[in-house]
């Protein structure tokens, strides 16, 4: 099973890629942070208005505005796949295995991520999607959908602070 | 430089800097990207919709959000400062980070410019179509923060790369244009359909 890991998370090219070409990493860097602030902000606002905040704002007309959250998160992934993959590059010939391995602070980051996708996965098969998008302007969210919004605000938060640290986890 | 350097050889800085903990340099440099977050984030996203995205959405009440952008905005000068002292002889030498500020300032003064059109005023809009000028206000503002956290990420690396860098992303960026216009031709049904349906709150 190691072995195996081993080889799918080795990439030497993407490693020798960014070896050879400086600006991969910072690339990678900004692409992040743009990504991160767009899907916090994004899904930060409508958990903040499923809360009561802003709450002349009906819900249905929001969700048009989560794909946008989605691209944020796409975009954070992609790159966040590119520091994991090509951290030999930067740390001589590390696997990423051994990172996922031993790294307490990207371990705590993937829990917190695995925690929130599981958060929105729930707030659509359970039906309090639907019972969301009912919510008018003026109108009170149902307690199941805040403790998902306090929930959502919270993990999202904390993949942003464990994945600040995870350079001193390495 | 004497006051600046006093603060870098101070006991608080000193600890920040060496301190292992996770209450030390760790804790600045988290808050820093939570505000962040927090203040691109919620700029970015009242910026959308003005753009058109979600058009269904009246505009007025999103004047609620902007406190949470300044909270933002407070967290990220309080941590940036404490950042700041740890070394301000190597910040204030690199240019990149004079960049980084005028571009922050230039972002908050237009998103400022912008409050006033969509929220204040005769102007001050409610579902559909923001009123004239504030899509030029929330391009610029999307754009000044995308030059602060370029300059921001680059400001560790050498002006040779932060150079490079600022192609690679600016090329990055014509890509992603390029395919969101391809994919999404007619920015989709939602601009279209928008004015049919205003919101009757």
């Amino acid at each position: 099973m190691e072995a195996v890991l081993r080889y799918i998370l080795d990439w030497p090219s993407l490693n020798s890629f960014l070896n050879q070409n400086p600006w991969g990493w910072p690339l990678l860097e900004v692409t992040h942070f743009v990504g991160l602030a767009l899907l916090f902000g994004v899904v930060g606002m409508f958990d903040l208005r499923v809360l009561g905040v802003a709450k002349s704002l009906p819900l249905e007309p929001f969700r048009r505005l989560l794909p946008w959250g989605v691209f944020g998160f796409l975009l954070a992934f992609c790159s966040g796949l590119g520091f994991t993959l090509g951290l030999g590059a930067n740390l001589f010939g590390v696997n990423a295995y051994d990172v996922i391995v031993t790294n307490l602070y990207l371990q705590l980051k993937l829990v917190a991520m695995a925690l929130a996708g599981l958060n929105a996965l729930l707030f659509y098969v359970t039906g309090v999607g639907r019972q969301v998008d009912a919510v008018g302007a003026g109108e009170e969210a149902p307690g199941g959908a805040k403790a998902m919004a306090v929930a959502s605000i919270t993990l999202w938060t904390g993949v942003l602070y464990f994945g600040r640290l995870v350079p001193w986890g390495l | 430089m004497g006051f600046l350097e006093s603060l870098q050889n101070s006991g608080f800085a000193t600890w920040v800097r060496e301190s292992p903990s996770l209450l030390a340099y760790q804790l600045y440099i988290t808050l820093h990207t939570i505000g962040l977050g927090m203040i691109v984030g919620v700029s970015v996203g009242v910026c959308l919709r003005v753009l058109g995205v979600a058009s269904a959405l009246p505009l007025a009440p999103m004047e609620k959000y902007l406190r949470f952008m300044w909270l933002g905005f407070w967290i990220s000068l309080f941590s940036g400062l404490v950042l700041f002292i740890l070394e301000p002889g190597k910040f204030l030498t690199i240019p990149v980070f004079y960049i980084k500020l005028a571009s922050i300032v230039v972002a908050l003064v237009m998103m400022s410019k912008l409050s006033g059109v969509i929220f204040r005023g005769r102007t001050a809009a409610g579902a559909g179509d923001a009123p004239a000028g504030a899509k030029g206000l929330a391009v610029a503002v999307i754009l000044s923060w995308f030059v602060g956290i370029l300059a921001g990420r680059v400001t560790a690396y050498s002006p040779l790369i932060q150079i490079e860098t600022t192609f690679a992303v600016l090329i990055l960026a014509v890509v992603l244009t390029i395919g969101r216009a391809i994919f999404i031709r007619g920015g989709s049904g939602e601009r279209a359909g928008a004015p049919a349906r205003r919101s009757h709150a």
